[in-house]
């Protein structure tokens, strides 16, 4: 490029002239806007395809060769300066509009939240899985038996024979054998009932598999029996612990350790002798009121004991019933009762309202 | 059983206090449920005696008496009682006392004379029924003693829980004999010293014959003659009114009295009503009648329940109850006393069929002592006669076809320790088994020979030795230790259904349903709407009409649940049951079925359902409050469904009688081989049906069936790559006969290119600019190559190929 090709010619003073008025009125109308639609509007006035800025560019091929240097570089300078005081302004514009919004009326933040129900479990069905958990953390698995039980692996394989005054423990529903399905000859003089407590689930589990045994057997049980402390449906949480060389100790221990883990770890725990014809020996566990802590109390009824929990070591002829030795393996069953767990959980007085299923009571779980 | 340890202490030297003895036998298996201490209420009434009595100035019926109470100087008493002359001792109630019957003694001016306290009859006292008069007392008994100590009234009665295996414990022997052993003191049984007449034996007025000897191992009888009916002595009301048994008369109080001293029920005969001075112990005829002491008649079962007959006719239920006939009367002057031993399984069956429970087939039930019947009965003729004014007849009728043979076993030594998990001393388990009657015998270096106490029925072998020892040493005692490890678990199945259950219960708690649990047994009328070809398992002993068939559906329970809630003005109610259905399912003759087949008479499936009513959300601001559709119930049922990750759910339109037809669905599954698989149906509650449960219109219901969810289920979910390349995204609004289904046309549109992604509805519209009997939906596809950046030309070419196929198979048109 020469040099004398660079140096540019003056620009005649009314273009000059011209060019400052763009600028001025360029400014003026970018100065103008008071919002960003107005701004907009005046970007498009000047800076946009037809705008007054722009247009200059249009204007060079017909200006002299001279002059179109420096033009060129008087409107680009021009288009700069308006593209920046454009830029500026946009700017103070979105500040001012940040700061309108930041500083306007505050919303009622009392206004309740908007929100889809959330629905809950069911205290016992809820009690049945924390039960179940601590006894699964203990190596147990879940076992599972029909709820229409026969009379055979309800009471006569528990070593609880017809007239034995043991049946008047457990006050039994009995199933219509015509309601069964084929004629009431094809029970062949068997008794259906509904079953009084998980325990069957005991023999059925034995029967289909060899030792070692380690489950629990969680459900629904029947009695005939119904008043403020009885319903006639509840559920139990049965459990089996067979192998050889099973000791009552290793009982105490894994009652022990599923009373602290459910209750907490300052809960103690009692061991009565007690009579249940599948164990021997026996025991009833009393453990030390959650209430009041062993003091005594309403809850206790001034005992300071609660009783949760029946259990004891397999009795011989149950094994002798599922063809195990008792010879060769010993173990540990025990029971209880999910409602009574549940209502000392979570203070419920009532057990009928476990299964009135009112909205009012399921929706506090 | 109630135990009053005042009867208590003539047998066995008791503990200190009342609380150490509850404590022991309560550990021992004894458990006492309840102390009730009599003799209170009594503050205040003391001994009396009458100095000086004479008449009411101005009431014929009253008397003025000045009476000594120990207190020094007399006090002046009105009292409307005749029946007492100077110098008897009578109770006293001293102003301040306040009686049983909850009167409170006052000073009172009665017909113008002051009296400072009242004289008081045995009801007063509540000791009896007798209110004839004043009680008249010993006249040994110092004056001033508090009247509770003077009668023996004061008294701690245990309510003890004996479990059914311990029989032996239904007495106060029995259990002193407990009390015995544990605490290592002396028992003391009462002396029997018999004064028999001279004269002929028994057996030359009476004959017994047993019939059936596997009923009845043996059978005493004893006559007592000059029996004088009267009172008891009051010592002996107490103790019974102690236990809970009312006094009657002499007789019949010293039966009641020996069998809570011993456990021996017994029972008297007026042995001059019983005819042609035989006992025949029999199985009933068929059709054969009694009239039992309660007055009522009853229908014997011929074969099963046994009598006591004499030459005619039954005159008692054995074991169970006496009859009318031969009930001891006023006028009875000869007392036959039965004392027996009846098989227990027979006499629980006969005791329940007549609803007769009572405390003698209570006993009998649990198996009594067969060696100490006897001993009662002699005990019985003793009493007789000290307290009935009877006169002893020589001898008795004992009749024994079976006498009972003592149960021996051999007890391994190392059994008890290698059972309970801690070492034992031998001394320790020869001397509990020893303190308890039982006897030992050794046999070998290790082991012994065990004879078992005749009044221990329930021993029957090593295990129950081992219960003996560890409640004598207190399971207090016993280790406790944690279950053995992992090497010896067996197999475990269960992990995974478990985390499927987890995993649904959250979904539906998150698609706001709540968790209801109902009982198994509905009306069975409810279930006909539901299961319309199924007849329910049913109760023969229902507690309610609408609690006696298993039910065969979860809905009409959840429906009750709703009923409840919209009576009680809850009015949105979404909730969900976890539970099985019954199918009786009793299909081959169990005649030759072993208990190890594990058969089963019932199919039981678990089901998952649930019912929603109501407005959609909750009522807040900001949001229209609509009530529930279809569509509610399909999100809840994709949301629970989607938390178990089953392949190829879809949905058709179904029949089902309890939905409503044109709003009900089938949900299916792809199964592994490619078949479908039924997961349940869902839909509107049909009106005429919601009409007959008596629930509004607009519920909608879900039922599925639980065991196939759990088995379509895939937990593990397979993890795709993440795509590199970027979508384009297409909005396709097509107008289609009414007729044509979503899913359809959505999987037309997949099928049609393999650039598809995803078809998502965004519209559905109707009217307007729509045709009638057309619909418009419109769907927003995403295309994209998992391989390449995708081209405005490709999409193109693939949104084209789409169209005309939607065009071919359903004739949309685009709008």
């Amino acid at each position: 490029m020469s040099k004398q090709e660079n140096s540019p010619a003056a620009l005649p003073d009314e273009v000059v002239q011209e060019l400052d008025a763009i600028a001025q009125s360029a400014t003026h109308a970018i100065d103008e806007a008071q919002d960003a639609s107005a701004l907009e509007a005046a970007r498009v006035l000047t800076l946009g395809m037809k705008g007054s800025v722009t247009r200059l560019f249009e204007r060079i091929p017909t200006l002299d060769k001279s002059l179109r240097r420096a033009f060129g570089q008087r409107a680009n300078a021009l288009r700069a300066q308006i593209e920046a005081h454009h830029a500026a302004r946009k700017s103070a514009l979105e500040r001012e509009a940040l700061e309108r919004e930041l500083s306007g009326p505050k919303i009622d933040v009392t206004l309740p939240g908007r929100r889809a129900a959330l629905g809950h479990r069911h205290p016992v069905s809820r009690t049945l899985d924390d039960i179940a958990a601590i006894f699964l953390k203990l190596g147990f698995d879940i076992a599972e038996g029909p709820e229409v039980e026969l009379d055979d692996y309800n009471f006569e394989a528990l070593n609880i024979p017809a007239d034995h005054p043991a049946r008047d423990m457990q006050d039994t529903f009995w199933i219509a054998p015509q309601s069964l399905g084929a004629d009431e000859a094809a029970l062949a003089g068997k008794t259906a009932i509904l079953r009084t407590h998980t325990s069957p689930v005991q023999i059925r589990t034995m029967l289909s598999q060899p030792p070692p045994v380690r489950i629990i057997a969680p459900g629904k049980v029947y009695r005939c029996d119904s008043d403020v402390t009885h319903t006639p449906m509840f559920h139990q949480v049965e459990g089996l612990l067979v192998d050889r060389g099973v000791t009552f100790a290793e009982l105490k221990g894994t009652l022990d350790a599923f009373v602290q883990a459910l209750f907490g770890s300052a809960t103690r725990t009692r061991f009565r002798p007690s009579y249940f014809p599948f164990t021997e020996p026996s025991a009833e566990i009393d453990i030390s009121c959650v209430h009041c802590g062993g003091a005594g109390c309403r809850i206790c009824k001034q005992t300071g004991w609660l009783e949760i929990l029946g259990a004891g070591m397999v009795h011989p002829n149950v094994f002798r019933a599922v063809n195990y030795d008792p010879g060769e393996v010993s173990g540990f069953a025990f029971g209880l009762g999910v409602e009574r767990i549940a209502m000392l959980r979570y203070g419920v007085d009532d057990l009928r309202s476990f299964f009135e299923n009112d909205a009012r009571f399921l929706e506090q779980f | 059983m109630k135990i009053s340890l005042n009867w208590l202490a003539d047998y066995v030297d008791l503990p200190e206090t009342t609380e150490e003895l509850a404590r022991r036998i309560t550990l021992a298996g004894l458990e006492v449920e309840g102390t009730e201490r009599l003799g209170e209420g009594l503050d205040g009434v003391v001994v009396a005696q009458i100095v000086e009595s004479t008449p009411h100035p101005d009431a014929a019926k009253l008397s003025v008496n000045k009476v000594d109470a120990g207190e020094g100087a007399l006090l002046q008493i009105v009292c409307g009682a005749h029946n007492y002359r100077v110098g008897d001792k009578v109770p006293l109630a001293k102003i301040g006392a306040c009686l049983p019957g909850g009167v409170k003694i006052e000073r009172a001016r009665l017909r113008g004379i002051e009296s400072f306290g009242m004289l008081c009859s045995a009801r007063e006292l509540g000791i009896s029924e007798d209110h004839a008069g004043l009680l008249i007392l010993d006249p040994a008994l110092p004056v001033g003693q508090p009247i509770a100590e003077a009668l023996g009234l004061k008294d701690t009665v245990f309510e003890i829980n004996v479990t059914p295996n311990r029989g032996d414990c239904l007495s106060h022997i029995g259990v002193a004999r407990e009390v015995a052993a544990l605490t290592g003191r002396p028992l003391r049984l009462p002396a029997i010293d018999l004064d028999e007449a001279s004269g002929p034996t028994v057996d030359a007025l009476l004959q017994v014959r047993i019939e059936a000897p596997e009923r009845c191992r043996r059978y005493a009888a004893r006559v007592v003659e000059g029996v004088k009916i009267g009172p008891s002595p009051l010592w002996m009301q107490n103790r019974l009114r102690a236990v809970g048994v009312r006094a009657l008369s002499n007789a019949v109080d010293i039966t009641n009295y020996v069998m809570f001293e011993c456990g021996q029920p017994l029972h008297a005969f007026d042995f001059d009503k019983v005819e042609g001075g035989q006992i025949v112990v029999r199985l009933a005829r068929e059709g054969e009648r009694m009239v039992t002491l309660d007055g009522k008649e009853r229908r014997l079962v011929g074969g099963d329940d046994l009598c006591i007959c004499d030459a005619v006719a039954p005159s008692a239920l054995a074991g169970v109850m006496g009859g009318g006939v031969s009930e001891i009367s006023d006028s009875t002057a000869r007392v036959l006393i039965e004392s027996a031993w009846f098989e227990p399984g027979a006499i629980r069956r006969t005791a329940r069929r007549h609803a007769l429970h009572s405390e003698s087939s209570h006993r009998f039930e649990r198996g009594i002592d067969p060696d100490k019947l006897v001993f009662a009965q002699d005990r019985t003729a003793q009493l007789l006669a000290r307290y009935a004014g009877a006169t002893i007849l020589p001898g008795r009728v004992d009749c024994c076809p079976r006498p009972h043979v003592t149960r021996r076993f051999t007890l391994h030594l190392d059994t008890p320790s290698r059972l309970l998990g801690m070492p034992l001393e031998r001394a320790f388990v020869d001397k509990t088994l020893t303190g308890l009657g039982f006897g030992l015998t050794p046999n070998g270096e290790s082991s012994v020979e065990v004879a078992v106490p005749s009044w221990r029925p329930d021993v029957e072998g090593e295990a129950d030795c081992v219960e003996e020892v560890a409640r004598t040493l207190g399971y207090d005692h016993i280790p406790s230790e944690l279950p053995r490890g992992v090497r010896s678990l067996p197999k475990s199945a269960s992990g995974a259904a478990l985390d499927a259950m987890a995993r649904l219960r959250s979904a539906l708690s998150a698609a706001g349903l709540d968790e209801v649990v109902n009982y198994s047994f509905v009306e069975a009328e409810a279930l006909t709407h539901f299961t319309p070809s199924v007849a329910p398992i049913r109760l023969r002993n229902a507690i309610a009409a609408d609690m006696s068939a298993m039910c065969t559906s979860r809905l009409p329970g959840l429906l009750t649940n709703l009923r409840h809630s919209l009576n009680r003005q809850v009015d949105a109610v979404r909730l969900y049951e976890i539970g099985r259905v019954y199918r009786p399912a009793l299909s081959a003759n169990l005649q030759n079925a072993a208990l190890a087949d594990g058969f089963k008479v019932s199919d039981e499936r678990q089901v998952l359902a649930g019912i929603l009513f109501g407005p959609r959300v909750p009522m807040q601001w900001g949001a229209a409050s609509e009530p529930v559709d279809f569509f509610d119930l399909k999100g809840a049922v994709e949301q629970a469904i989607g938390a178990l990750n089953i392949d190829g759910v879809h949905f058709q339109n179904a029949d089902k009688s309890f939905l409503h037809p044109r709003s009900a669905a089938a949900i299916l599954a792809r199964g592994a081989d490619g078949q479908q698989v039924a997961l349940g149906v869902m839909g509107e509650l049909h009106p005429t049906v919601a009409e007959a449960l008596d629930v509004p219109r607009g519920v909608f219901v879900f039922d599925l069936d639980l065991d196939a969810l759990l088995a379509a289920s895939r937990l593990i979910p397979r993890a795709h790559p993440i795509p590199r390349y970027p979508a384009m995204l297409r909005d396709l609004a097509l107008v289609v006969d009414e007729s044509t289904q979503a899913a359809d046309i959505e999987a037309a549109i997949r099928q049609a290119s393999a650039l598809v992604e995803s078809v998502t509805l965004f519209d559905l519209f109707r009217g307007q600019s729509v045709p009638e009997g057309k619909k418009s939906l419109a769907f927003a596809i995403r295309y994209r190559d998992r391989a390449q950046t995708l081209n405005d030309a490709a999409v193109n070419t693939a949104h084209q190929a789409i169209l005309d196929a939607l065009k071919n198979r359903f004739g949309a048109e685009l709008r």
